[in-house]
């Protein structure tokens, strides 16, 4: 199997946390539900249609972070939709958490070899049919394409340099000065936007390697990754 | 966040083996609600009487209580008396009014309420003797308390109309977004945090459309009562205050091990005791939080959120998400060499707090620095620090134990690594023992010239005070937002003084001399208003170990009365 890596970055993101609405969180990272709409936005598939073709079951992915994960809070003004929808009466200060400076690189592979071959040309030439944003539309995001490579699966291995999602864990071994979290978020999407699987996923918040046992990974030149999906 | 909460509330369910109801049912004594006022039934559902009793603090679920809505009734006919009318007609009453078709007796039950309304009115007006008391208002049968009641079964109408309420949008086989499995009915619903609301369309996303809220955050029936315990249990055992400032602790397991669990359960158990002591020593939180927090292996984590509650809303002021054991003794560990440079005994919060007080964006950001780490910046910490330090030299205060709590706060900052210093090759001066207590930003001549002499000023405003009981040098501080030309004018002026009181002693001139060689060795200071003044006043706080240096040095007679010094 082969891997498609690129990284993509940003001033600012946002990946809603699922359970909030007034008092917007954000996610460390962008879910990999987010990452199929970044790859639906670079090959120009309608929003009602991507999923059908860009999910958990054909598409595989990787997320490794470049930047360490900064969180800054500020207020924006949403508009107040309780008394109406289309006519703007009134605002609403919402205080909305934000990623600063967010870099990350993904390691995707698309089984539909024609799509994936265009996606990698599309990157490559840093070519997009929509814009791609960090989470909404007005975070634009840069990307940047890194390589196609092998990937060598692992019996196991004592590090791993993405995030992973619990399952694939045995033990971590707890590194002083290193960030872990782990959080739960979204993985599997259908068309009809019910998310399928939610999975606990494991990370160190500053891009380092994490220490430990896990299984299921990959190697990917000197790296070793973990798919989410 | 919240699956750490629904962890916890499974945890300590799986101790407590309580059933739904009791999970459901709330504390309606949220405070001082101290006093029940109960309307009596007799066995054949007639009005009896209106009897007051004192609130069961060890047996609260006997009342059946649980907030439903602000103007409407809540889940039962127990209510918090707000205004006596407006509770018994919008909350008793009506929940009767509500009810009473399903049942005969429930009928009986609200056309007696109706025939005795005015008397009840006034009785309970009588009882509630003052307007802030706390009242809960409730009703009894035949002696029998609501959850004691099997007919009519109250119990069973509470957990048939909650779920009503909680289930408004639904759906069949999905997936639960905090367990992960796929469960027969999942639902969706503002009653976990009300900072997950549904009010407003504009925040259902794909669509706008109500009835698909559920896909957006979907709960399993289990998942929800887990949760819904967490949180309580979280509120009840795990609220802290940082200085006006209420927030919780919640852990979360990163790794799943039996030593981890071994240490979850410790924090908790001990958090219960900390319950029982909390009226006892209710300023000890911050010290009790880290002590409990710091031993623990990394394994652990724990999120720290800032909740406001504005009427029913709750809005996150900040959620600190991965804090770990060793972050926090570390800060333990600073806090301690805090300590030690200014030699007392408890360097707090509350030091920080007195400047950021006001300022509430930036004191979340400084708070979520410290337990995460990251950079703070130092312009802005050094504005607030001399605007509250001007405020008091203005208003004729002592400025010398601001300057020394802001200098332990930048201290505190620095050790932790929150401040970006350069540090720059200074010489060895005497004075260098004195310079390291105002910390590594103090790295420059021109900085360095400029505590020195804040100090010498000082001296002069001492002798002043002692000879004339007051001190006209003042003035030449310009409200403390002197400048570089400023600064450099003010060294003669204050040698000029000392000769004119014949006190320019050799300690002093030598202490001029450093002043001096520090200003003139750099052209340019490149320091803001804010800085100069900030180094400025940090050598007047500490003009007395200065003095001290030079004594000790020279063993020239330095006598000042104190540095505490009236303008």
């Amino acid at each position: 199997m082969e891997v498609l890596v690129f990284d993509v970055w940003g001033d600012f993101g946002h990946f809603r946390k699922f359970y909030t609405t007034t008092s917007p969180l954000t996610f460390s990272i962008p879910p990999p539900t987010a990452v199929f709409g970044i790859i639906g936005a670079i090959l120009g598939i309608d929003k009602k249609d991507y999923l059908k073709i860009i999910n958990a079951e054909t598409t595989k992915v990787a997320i490794e972070i470049v930047k360490p994960v900064k969180k800054i809070r500020f207020t924006i003004n949403y508009i107040d939709t309780k008394v109406s929808f289309s006519r703007i009466k009134n605002r609403t200060p919402i205080r909305t958490e934000f990623l600063k400076d967010a870099h990350y690189r993904l390691y995707i592979n698309l089984n539909e070899e024609n799509l994936f071959r265009e996606l990698k040309d599309r990157i490559k030439e840093r070519k997009t049919y929509y814009t791609v944003s960090l989470g909404l539309a007005n975070l634009i995001a840069n990307f940047k394409y890194i390589g196609q490579y092998q990937v060598e699966p692992l019996d196991a291995s004592n590090y791993v340099n993405t995030v992973i999602s619990s399952e694939n864990i045995e033990n971590i071994e707890m590194v002083e000065g290193k960030r872990y979290f782990k959080e739960k978020m979204p993985v599997d999407i259908d068309e009809n936007r019910v998310v399928k699987s939610y999975k606990d996923i494991v990370m160190e918040l500053q891009g380092k390697p994490i220490e430990g046992s896990f299984k299921n990974v990959f190697k990917v030149e000197d790296k070793v990754i973990s798919f989410l999906t | 966040m919240i699956e750490a909460v629904r962890n916890l509330g499974e945890f300590v369910l799986q101790q407590e083996n309580k059933s739904e109801i009791d999970i459901l049912l709330e504390n309606p004594n949220s405070g001082n609600y101290n006093k029940v006022i109960v309307l009596n039934f007799n066995k054949d559902f007639t009005f009896s009487n209106i009897t007051t009793e004192d609130f069961k603090k060890d047996n609260w679920r006997v009342y059946l209580y649980r907030r439903k809505s602000s103007n409407g009734p809540d889940f039962t006919p127990t209510a918090r008396v707000t205004e006596p009318k407006k509770t018994i007609e919008n909350k008793i009453i009506k929940w009767f009014e509500e009810h009473r078709n399903e049942n005969q007796i429930l009928k009986k039950m609200y056309e007696e309420l109706i025939k005795n309304k005015n008397d009840i009115l006034n009785e309970v007006e009588k009882r509630k003797s003052s307007k802030d008391e706390g009242i809960v208002l409730t009703v009894k049968i035949d002696g029998k308390y609501l959850y004691e009641i099997d007919n009519p079964n109250f119990k069973e109408i509470f957990i048939k109309d909650f779920y009503k309420r909680l289930k408004d949008t639904k759906s069949k086989n999905a997936c639960c977004s905090l367990c992960g499995e796929v469960k027969d009915e999942v639902f969706t619903t503002s009653e976990i945090y009300k900072f997950y609301t549904l009010d407003k369309p504009g925040y259902i996303a794909g669509g706008f459309n109500k009835s698909n809220a559920w896909k957006n955050f979907p709960v399993c029936e289990s998942c929800y009562l887990k949760v819904d315990y967490g949180r309580k249990y979280i509120e009840e055992h795990l609220e802290f205050n940082f200085y006006g400032k209420t927030y919780y602790i919640i852990p979360n397991v990163i790794l799943n091990t039996k030593e981890v669990m071994n240490e979850y359960l410790d924090i908790l158990s001990e958090a219960k005791k900390r319950v029982s002591l909390k009226d006892k020593n209710p300023t000890e939180d911050e010290n009790y939080i880290i002590n409990l927090l710091k031993d623990h292996k990394d394994g652990l984590c724990f999120y720290f959120l800032f909740l406001k509650k504005e009427n029913s809303a709750e809005r996150i002021l900040l959620l600190i998400e991965d804090v770990l054991p060793s972050r926090i003794s570390k800060i333990f560990k600073v806090k301690k060499e805090v300590e030690k440079i200014f030699n007392i005994e408890n360097y707090n919060f509350g030091f920080l707090t007195q400047f950021l007080g006001n300022y509430d964006k930036i004191f979340f950001e400084v708070i979520d620095k410290i337990f995460r780490g990251g950079k703070l910046d130092f312009q802005t910490l050094l504005q607030i620090f001399t605007k509250k330090i001007r405020d008091e030299f203005l208003s004729g205060n002592s400025i010398t134990n601001t300057v020394i709590y802001a200098l332990m706060n930048v201290r505190f900052f620095e050790e932790l690594g929150l401040l970006e210093s350069k540090e720059g090759k200074m010489e060895k001066t005497k004075f260098d023992e004195i310079y390291e207590k105002v910390g590594k930003s103090l790295n420059t001549p021109a900085k360095r010239g400029i505590f020195l002499l804040g100090a010498l000023t000082q001296m002069l405003l001492d002798i002043q005070w002692s000879e004339r009981k007051t001190t006209p040098f003042f003035k030449n501080l310009k409200g403390l937002k002197m400048n570089e030309e400023d600064i450099k004018g003010l060294l003669p002026k204050v040698v000029n003084k000392l000769m004119e009181y014949e006190r320019y002693d050799k300690g002093k001139q030598e202490l001029a001399q450093e002043i001096s060689k520090n200003l003139l060795s750099q052209e340019k200071f490149g320091l803001s208003i804010n800085e100069i003044n900030f180094y400025f006043v940090s050598g007047m706080a500490l003009s007395e170990e200065v003095a001290n240096i030079i004594k000790k040095e020279k063993n020239f007679e330095i006598k000042e009365e104190s540095s505490d010094v009236e303008p």
